[in-house]
């Protein structure tokens, strides 16, 4: 956990720590939104993490909380707390750009997306939005018309994407947590490439209204934050019903915070860790199976799995989300092709051509994975640990890298490791882990579906036991 | 124009991806032909393994996917 501080050092707090000082009035709300503002406004032009900064509604809500906690009201477990969203969330008043000059045309969103909202009602701040490859279609955020976002501890290197602005906003200390989007890795793999912490949940586990899609079979939203019990804070204030996303759970919400000091011993057995092999080593740097290694060791965990047809869930994932986002954009690829980001502008163009049938095999195959390769999979392991990217942070404009020899395209290959978790709709935290002399890398900790709590119980005990760590860059590298 | 880049020699994506963005009524303007070919192709590899796979008659589609166990 980062601890209390003095007030010069509240961009390194987590959000619960603020919240805690908000409310005991140790520092104000208002001075919270203020430094926080400040601290955007000389970091963000080295990082362009931001695409737009709301100071004025940020202080006017800020003051709102002071006002509540000076009357003896509880503002809620998030008091004050600045946060940050992915330019694909609705907020009243503000066009949702979801990174394109297209959407600029749109008139200004009716009403926040329900996360946002849900957010505002556990009394957090809402400062701005946060760049992203355009239409979420990346890994990078290396967007044409609103910049590469720079990783704050290299500023020569992406963010990852496409929730980039996302993870830079957090690991630069302009925020605490943020919210991002992940189809097929938007929240992972910036996480891991900017060192903190990056939850996907549950296929259906939260509410995705009011945010722009870009694949439904799999689209989630999630939070990234500097440690695992805000994670867990953000991930519970947003759990519940939503009948306007067709996918979202009406299971009960199942509150997590309060069970992040159980450990891992779980059962009468305990909990079963395993090691994904096999197609999660054949392209990965060695630095990163080392990662996955240090936090294997760290939860004793021994087995080793190799899960079937994994590629083909990748592949599965690939073709679906390539479809399903170029049909969503169709009408606007016939009158504005030359309009988009020219990074995603052919793909989006290529996937409008794919045949009915390749889909239709996708969709069947992923019936097919659930019935027979998930299900017995979750009977034999409680979590599973996979390396997050294949690599650590790409520079800014690289096309290719070299894995295991060999030279490799980073754009399409970045969501490896990521892409076949998202086919099976499992709950997956990032964890950052920093070895020496390297970039920080992350690692997947997969659960079973609905099992975010023994997920964040897992990442809770390697937090706590110093085995990861998520690292607000020093300003000396973001100046 | 692109050159096939498939492995069978009878394919010409070139060819498909044009007339199918015609038959969907999709104009690609020239300069973005070959970017869009190149991914087309990139898709093409990555589907055939999948294409391949052997799927009981049994199984079908799961448009909304409920991951419940």
């Amino acid at each position: 956990m980062i601890s209390t501080s003095p007030a010069s050092n509240l961009h390194c707090m987590d959000a619960l720590a603020l919240a805690a000082m908000i409310r005991s009035h140790q520092v104000s709300a208002k001075d919270v939104a203020i430094a926080t503002l400040e601290r955007i406004s000389v970091r963000n032009p080295h990082l362009n993490a931001f695409t737009t900064v709301l100071a004025e509604s940020a202080l006017a809500a800020a003051i709102e909380v002071d006002k509540a906690i000076d009357r003896g009201e509880d503002p809620g477990p998030l008091a004050g707390v600045p946060f940050a969203v992915k330019d694909l969330f609705d907020i009243a008043g503000v066009t949702t750009l979801a990174g394109s000059k297209i959407h600029a045309e749109n008139p200004p969103a009716q009403e926040d997306a329900a996360a946002v909202a849900a957010l505002k009602r556990a009394g957090a701040v809402l400062v701005g939005a946060l760049n992203m490859d355009e239409y979420a279609y990346g890994f990078v955020t290396e967007n044409a018309h609103y910049g590469a976002t720079r990783n704050p501890h290299d500023l020569t290197r992406v963010a990852g994407g496409s929730s980039g602005g996302s993870a830079a906003a957090v690991a630069g200390g302009l925020v605490p947590i943020s919210l991002g989007s992940d189809t097929s890795g938007s929240i992972r793999i910036p996480a891991a490439m900017c060192g903190i912490f990056g939850l996907r949940p549950t296929y259906g586990r939260l509410s995705r209204r009011g945010t722009v899609p870009f694949s439904s079979s799999f689209d989630q939203i999630g939070p990234l934050a500097h440690s695992v019990r805000d994670i867990a804070a953000v991930f519970d204030a947003l759990q519940g019903f939503d009948p306007a996303d067709p996918v979202c759970t009406s299971r009960s919400p199942e509150p997590c915070l309060p069970f992040l000091d159980r450990g891992i011993e779980g059962g009468r057995e305990g909990i079963r860790m395993a090691i994904a092999r096999g197609y999660f080593t054949q392209v990965a740097e060695p630095e990163v199976l080392a990662a996955v290694d240090a936090v294997a060791n760290a939860l004793n965990a021994e087995r080793e799995i190799t899960i079937p047809e994994i590629h083909l869930a990748r592949a599965a994932t690939f073709v679906i989300a390539a479809s399903e986002g170029a049909n969503f954009h169709l009408p606007r690829l016939r009158t504005r092709s030359q309009d988009y980001d020219p990074a995603t502008r052919d793909r989006f163009l290529a996937g409008a051509l794919i045949p009915a049938q390749w889909c239709l095999q996708a969709q069947r195959f992923r019936a097919w994975f659930k019935e027979t390769v998930m299900r017995s999979l979750f009977q034999e392991v409680d979590i599973i640990i996979a390396p997050t990217a294949p690599c650590t942070a790409p520079q800014i404009g690289q096309q290719e890298m070299m894995i295991d020899g060999q030279p490799t395209l980073v754009r399409p290959n970045l969501g490896l490791f990521t892409q076949p978790f998202s086919f099976m709709g499992l709950p997956v935290l990032s964890v950052p882990v920093c070895l020496p002399g390297t970039m920080p890398i992350g690692v997947q900790l997969i659960a079973a579906p609905y099992q975010e709590r023994l997920l964040l119980q897992t990442a809770a005990h390697l937090e706590v036991n110093g085995w990861v760590k998520a690292i607000v860059a020093p300003d000396s590298i973001s100046r | 124009m692109n050159q096939n880049r498939s492995n069978d020699s009878s394919l010409n994506i070139p060819d498909y991806v044009n007339q199918t963005a015609q038959l969907i009524a999709l104009p690609i303007d020239p300069a973005y032909q070959e970017g869009t070919i190149a991914h087309f192709e990139r898709i093409y590899s990555i589907t055939q393994p999948l294409l391949k796979f052997p799927l009981p008659e049994t199984v079908e589609v799961a448009p909304v996917f409920r991951p419940d166990l």
